[in-house]
């Protein structure tokens, strides 16, 4: 948990942008990152760097670099340093320094090499003012370039993290890559808003896991794309192998410690009552049998407080639909199971 | 001492957006290094007086004819550029983006390098999907958001196909070129901010493609994505019947200048094979 955390005004309308950097080699890729901050409709940013093991140079190298797009105004920016023994992996040390620097009611989080569409901030920060949602997830294309003269090639975009339409999703696996989403502080306690930095993988997931037993998500821009990810031979990662548990012993230890933070959590009621009973299971149940009250009542007595965790609630949502629907649920859980495994292999 | 004219057409576009393409000029003739190289601004207003917040590149505004449309609009920007004997080439810039600093560093030293082509910037953050010969950065056809025209090709080719009055001449005069000899390119390392995802269903929009999408299959002699054109003109809504669409204009360029080989009308409005959809 982190200290000192005050949650901003309503009256505040800057979005922080927490921007981590590992690689002074990266420099580029990061301006291309900053240049689409630079670019965004949501006009109110906050830039918040923070650099690993970074330097004065590198931090002046950062500022300049930030002072040379074309904003509208003036850049409101901070650019800070961690240090770490060498090889240590800080990535959730970095957010968590970030947030804790943040001064934006809303909040995001970017890769340094990957980017944000001129519109995306604008579209989630829009739909969250028009709801009661702690954060809003849009649409995320990956792309896969070559270095082919100098230059990074584009050859491919496609949408692999689409499976993903909804809270019951989201507990299965992650879908929502972390620069998706922009979250409303002034509706989330202060002492929810840390990363774990026993994780240097799926960090992400575990913050979102976190928030989403706790907190209501809006999926309603899911179908519109707000930011690409961007694949190439210096990521740490492909967008697609962190579905596939046993890729490495990295990837194996992180879903470890994943399940076991599935299976400590409570997913509270409010949440709970939204995951079996309202828009989060249309997609599985036909509509009949979700709406009557008294299927309504079955699925509160079946999820007692025991049974809370949340690999239990997921078991649970697929056992009521199966026993429910029969064969539609089972088609669609299996489709979106067979989606992903051939995205992994893509 | 060598001039680059960037031409830019407005139609009621906001402060915000001439603000920020203004400041993304300072800072990209700021950056460039290349020796012995004036960039100065011309613009034409075909919708409301442009209110431009900053001084920027010896802008010079030509007096406005009304709405024109683009072709026309930027004919008349690179007739009035290319009177100067020392402006050998002009920039084509849509007024609704952003260059990166480093953008006219890395379109002027590519122009220097490649004087017998179109030469096309990267569109950012989402890049057109047409595809370009990684090492040669050939392209079937260049997008006229941020088009580099060389002199020579203007003096060659008398710049866009005025029957156009917006969308597709870009497509018409990368071809034109194509079948003249010279080259269209992308510069990769050239980037323009320019939003083109999210954008609003515009009725106008889609109006104005198929028109002169249909323009451009009959003097292009694609009989079938004609047809095409012309159905969706009519199943979309904008003419009752196929014989309420005006009748196509005839092209002032001679069908034996044209190589109908370069023409590829097979992937609808990508003119090209896509690498992603």
């Amino acid at each position: 948990m982190l200290t000192g955390l005050a949650v901003p005004s309503t009256d505040n309308h800057t979005l922080s942008v927490v921007i981590r950097f590992h690689d002074p080699n990266r420099l580029a890729l990061l301006e291309e990152a900053i240049f689409s901050l630079a670019l965004q409709f949501w006009r109110d940013i906050e830039l918040v760097v923070v650099i690993q093991n970074g330097t004065a140079a590198i931090e002046a190298q950062i500022a300049e670099l930030i002072e040379k797009q074309p904003w509208l105004g003036q850049p409101m920016y901070q650019v800070l340093s961690l240090q770490f023994s060498p090889g240590f992996d800080g990535r959730s040390k970095l957010l968590n320094h970030g947030v804790q620097h943040a001064k934006g009611r809303y909040l995001a989080f970017l890769d340094d090499d990957d980017y944000v569409y001129q519109h995306g901030y604008c579209v989630l920060i829009e739909s969250l003012s028009g709801n009661q949602q702690v954060l809003a997830a849009g649409k995320c294309r990956v792309s896969r370039s070559r270095k082919s003269n100098g230059y990074w090639h584009i050859y491919q975009k496609n949408s692999p993290f689409e499976w993903g339409r909804n809270l019951a999703d989201l507990l299965f696996d992650n879908f929502i890559p972390i620069h998706s989403y922009v979250i409303d502080r002034t509706r989330i306690a202060p002492e929810d808003l840390w990363f774990d930095e026993q994780l240097n993988l799926l960090e992400d997931y575990d913050f979102l896991l976190r928030l989403t037993a706790k907190y209501r998500f809006d999926f309603s821009n899911l179908d519109n794309p707000v930011c690409e990810y961007r694949y190439h031979e210096t990521n740490s990662l492909q967008p697609d192998l962190d579905l596939n548990p046993a890729s490495t012993p990295k990837i194996r230890q992180a879903r470890e410690l994943i399940d076991a933070r599935k299976n400590s959590l409570t997913i509270s009621l409010s949440v709970l009552d939204l995951l079996l009973l309202r828009t989060e299971l249309q997609v599985a149940v036909p509509a009949p049998i979700v709406e009557p009250s008294v299927d309504k009542k079955l699925l509160i007595d079946l999820l007692t407080k025991q049974n809370r965790s949340l690999n239990k609630v997921v078991d649970k949502i697929y056992d009521f639909a199966h026993q429910h629907t029969g064969l539609i649920s089972i088609l669609v859980f299996c489709t979106r199971s067979v989606r992903k495994f051939l995205a992994a292999f893509r | 001492m060598k001039k680059l004219t960037i031409g830019v057409i407005t139609y009621n576009n906001s402060v915000e957006q001439l603000t920020q393409l203004s400041k993304s000029l300072r800072l990209a003739a700021e950056h460039l290094t290349v020796p012995n190289r004036l960039v100065e601004l011309l613009v034409i207003d075909n919708g409301a007086e442009s209110h431009w917040p900053e001084p920027v590149c010896n802008m010079a505004k030509l007096p406005s004819q009304g709405n024109i449309g683009f072709s026309k609009g930027m004919n008349c920007l690179m007739d009035a550029a290319f009177r100067d004997s020392t402006c050998d080439a002009f920039l084509c810039l849509n007024p609704d983006g952003a260059l990166h600093r480093m953008a006219l560093q890395a379109m002027i030293e590519t122009f220097e390098r490649e004087s017998q082509a179109l030469l096309e910037a990267r569109q950012f953050p989402e890049e057109h999907p047409k595809p370009y010969d990684e090492t040669t950065f050939d392209t079937p056809w260049a997008s006229g958001a941020c088009l580099l025209i060389p002199r020579v090709i203007w003096q060659r080719l008398g710049g866009f196909d005025s029957n156009l009055f917006m969308y597709l001449e870009d497509v018409d005069l990368s071809w034109r070129a194509r079948s003249a000899g010279f080259s269209v390119k992308v510069v990769p390392s050239a980037l323009f901010g320019h939003a083109v995802l999210g954008r609003k269903p515009n009725r106008d929009i889609a109006k104005f493609l198929l028109l002169s999408g249909r323009y451009l299959a009959r003097k292009w002699q694609n009989e079938e994505f004609q047809d095409w054109a012309e159905r969706e003109l009519v199943s979309q809504g904008f003419f009752a019947s196929r014989k309420d669409i005006p009748a196509v204009v005839s092209s002032s360029d001679e069908p034996s200048a044209l190589d109908f080989g370069v023409a590829d009308f097979d992937n609808l409005f990508y003119f090209s094979i896509p690498r992603w959809t």
